[in-house]
């Protein structure tokens, strides 16, 4: 009977206790209610002086004004395609020096009056082409290089632009025969560039190097543009050939002719990673942070030499890239790919890599694939680069150590089982 | 050669090389605006963060051009930013406006740079069920341009992405406790509830101890 009455003192105990705690927690969880999303904090500065944004390099650019003039024009007659090829063209030139996406928007803005007519003017197909290969919509670009093609098959630009997507995806055999229509049209050294950049990609590193050399000697860049890219070329030619020296003398040229040129930038610290040498990467990528592709290597550069800003950089870059991921963006996955490998997630890697492959194949995307599966112990994953390297010959030493690795069956491929 | 071709070789020659480069790869995220709405009964309080570097392309913020903008930049062309950015952000409330109004408030600063902030709130006619917020803010000077818009009521937040094409995000409440007082009810209930429950557990678990017991 005592025992009894115990038993129903601690029952009747836990029952109170149960009811309170829980009546307790769930009238403090509805008083938080409502609960504001984590926001930026907001500041009024306190001095008329601060700095609350630094606008990316080049953005004083005289070309700036131009472009204001031209769309206040072009607002006034809507229908006039010159102003908006030029308007385009103009944002399109902002958007690669300074890095700025944002032109990139304002070029299509400025075309988007012609973007429904059926049979636009050539110019305005050149011009929107351009701004598709920028979009990375590779399909688009094609479709509208070949309705130029078909009207004016002597069209340089087209052909050049063509055999660039062409080569971006992969396909270089197309894009040698797009680089072919090039020689008489335009001066050799161009020509040139073209069909070497490509034979290099399809294991004829070296020759191609030479031919490229003999053509820049005898009839050098006329612009510093120009400079800048037959320099990139080369400088990505004398790597895929093995001779990184050569490649870096290149680099530098290249940055001499365009220093604010973001690919050149970003390419070059990648050489410098690669070899060992961190802290130059750190210092030629200096003030050029605004730009995710170039932070990501800055980042890279500050884990290698142990920097006590790694965390920071490491965190600013996760932030961007969930921003862009809020926004729906996928034209970042080869950089993101290469980010969650470094810092986050192998198996996130993949599969970006995996879904990046799909829409470009350059030898980045090759390598963010190959990385990728090598880490997570799945050899398969590799299995689309792995055939793409047989069928083209691809000889870039950093990409056929990878393809070994994987291939070796000792291989450390995370020791899959 | 003559030089009037060597002039027009020259002239296609910048032209093509201006289109060859495969070069503008995914620099960074293009433009974006943020949009906060946090809702209570028939109020909505609203925060709108715009990129700086969006209104320096738009208006030319940075009035010396030497590449940094700065507040006395931005305080002098605030009659050209409200022009640039009134009336561009709607807000409805079961399909009839919520007249708001909106004030430059600060800076903010995100992980692609420096944001302007306003604030306001929107009132609606009686408290609503389903919230609009439409933004018609760049998307004809940018059609990459995105307003990412969060609504917050009753401590549930849903986000839209609106774009050049859907200028228009909603979101609706109808299934959710409508307010904090609401939700206080709904805890009242639940603690009733939770009593009886509780009651009715440890009843059975001393009638079991009893039947066990008694032989």
């Amino acid at each position: 009977m005592t025992l009894r009455w115990t038993t129903l003192r601690a029952a009747s105990f836990v029952v109170f206790l149960t009811a309170t705690v829980s009546a307790i927690g769930t009238w403090i969880g509805a008083s938080r209610i409502p609960r504001a999303p984590d926001l930026p904090p907001v500041t009024v500065p306190a001095s008329g002086g601060d700095v609350v944004d630094i606008l990316p390099p080049g953005s004083s650019d005289p070309s700036l004004a131009r472009a204001r003039e031209l769309k206040k024009a072009l607002r006034k007659s809507p229908a006039d395609a010159r102003l908006a090829v030029e308007l385009a063209e103009v944002d399109l030139g902002l958007a690669r020096r300074t890095g700025e996406p944002r032109f990139v928007g304002q070029a299509e803005a400025a075309l988007r009056a012609f973007g429904t007519m059926a049979d636009p003017p050539l110019p305005v197909l050149l011009a929107r082409a351009t701004l598709r290969q920028n979009l990375h919509d590779f399909d688009a670009a094609l479709m509208d290089l070949g309705a130029v093609l078909v009207k004016d098959p002597k069209n340089a630009q087209a052909w050049l632009t063509r055999a660039v997507v062409q080569t971006v995806r992969g396909e270089y055999d197309a894009a040698a025969a797009s680089c072919d229509h090039l020689f008489g049209l335009v001066p050799a050294r161009v020509a040139t560039t073209c069909a070497a950049n490509v034979d290099s990609l399809r294991g004829r590193a070296a020759p191609a190097y030479e031919a490229l050399a003999r053509a820049v000697e005898s009839d050098p860049a006329a612009s510093p543009a120009e400079r800048a890219w037959i320099g990139t070329s080369l400088a990505e030619i004398a790597h895929r050939a093995g001779d990184d020296r050569a490649s870096e003398a290149h680099w530098a040229a290249a940055r001499d002719a365009d220093p604010s040129d973001v690919y050149v930038l970003g390419s070059w610290a990648d050489l410098l990673l690669d070899t060992g040498r961190p802290a130059e990467a750190r210092t030629l990528l200096r003030d050029r942070e605004a730009v995710d592709a170039l932070l990501l290597r800055s980042a890279l550069g500050a884990r290698a030499l142990g920097s006590p800003d790694a965390s920071s950089l490491e965190a600013a870059l996760r932030a961007r890239f969930d921003a862009s991921r809020l926004r729906g963006d996928t034209v970042h996955r080869r950089e993101e790919s290469r980010f969650e490998l470094a810092f986050g997630d192998p198996a996130r890697a993949k599969a970006l890599a995996r879904a990046n492959w799909d829409v470009q194949k350059e030898p980045a995307d090759m390598r963010v694939l190959l990385e990728a599966a090598l880490r997570t112990g799945d050899p398969g994953a590799a299995e689309p680069v792995l055939r793409f390297v047989e069928a083209t010959g691809f000889e870039d030493p950093v990409i056929r150590a990878l393809v070994a690795r994987l291939r070796s069956p000792a291989s450390d491929a995370g020791g899959s089982p | 050669m003559t030089n009037g071709r060597h002039v027009l070789s020259l002239l296609a020659l910048s032209t093509i090389l201006v289109a060859a480069f495969p070069r503008v790869a995914s620099a960074h995220k293009a433009s974006d605006a943020f949009v906060s709405a946090s809702v209570d009964g028939a109020e909505i309080a609203l925060r709108w963060d715009v990129s700086l570097r969006d209104l320096d392309i738009a208006i030319g913020l940075d009035g010396d051009g030497d590449g940094a903008i700065t507040w006395n930049e931005v305080v002098a062309r605030d009659a050209d930013i409200h022009a640039f950015v009134d009336g561009r952000l709607e807000v409805r409330g079961d399909g009839a406006p919520c007249p708001a109004s909106l004030t430059r408030s600060g800076t903010a600063s995100r992980s692609d740079g420096g944001y302007l902030v306003f604030r306001g709130t929107a009132i609606c006619a009686q408290a609503p069920a389903r919230i609009a917020l439409a933004s018609t803010f760049l998307f004809d000077d940018d059609p990459q341009h995105r307003a990412i818009v969060t609504v917050t009521r009753a401590g549930k937040s849903e986000t839209r992405i609106l774009d050049a094409i859907h200028r228009e995000g909603e979101v609706s409440f109808a299934d959710y406790p409508r307010d904090g007082a609401h939700a206080r009810r709904v805890a009242f209930a639940f603690a009733l509830w939770a009593v009886f429950a509780a009651s009715m557990l440890g009843l059975t678990f001393v009638t079991l101890r009893e039947r066990r017991t008694s032989p």
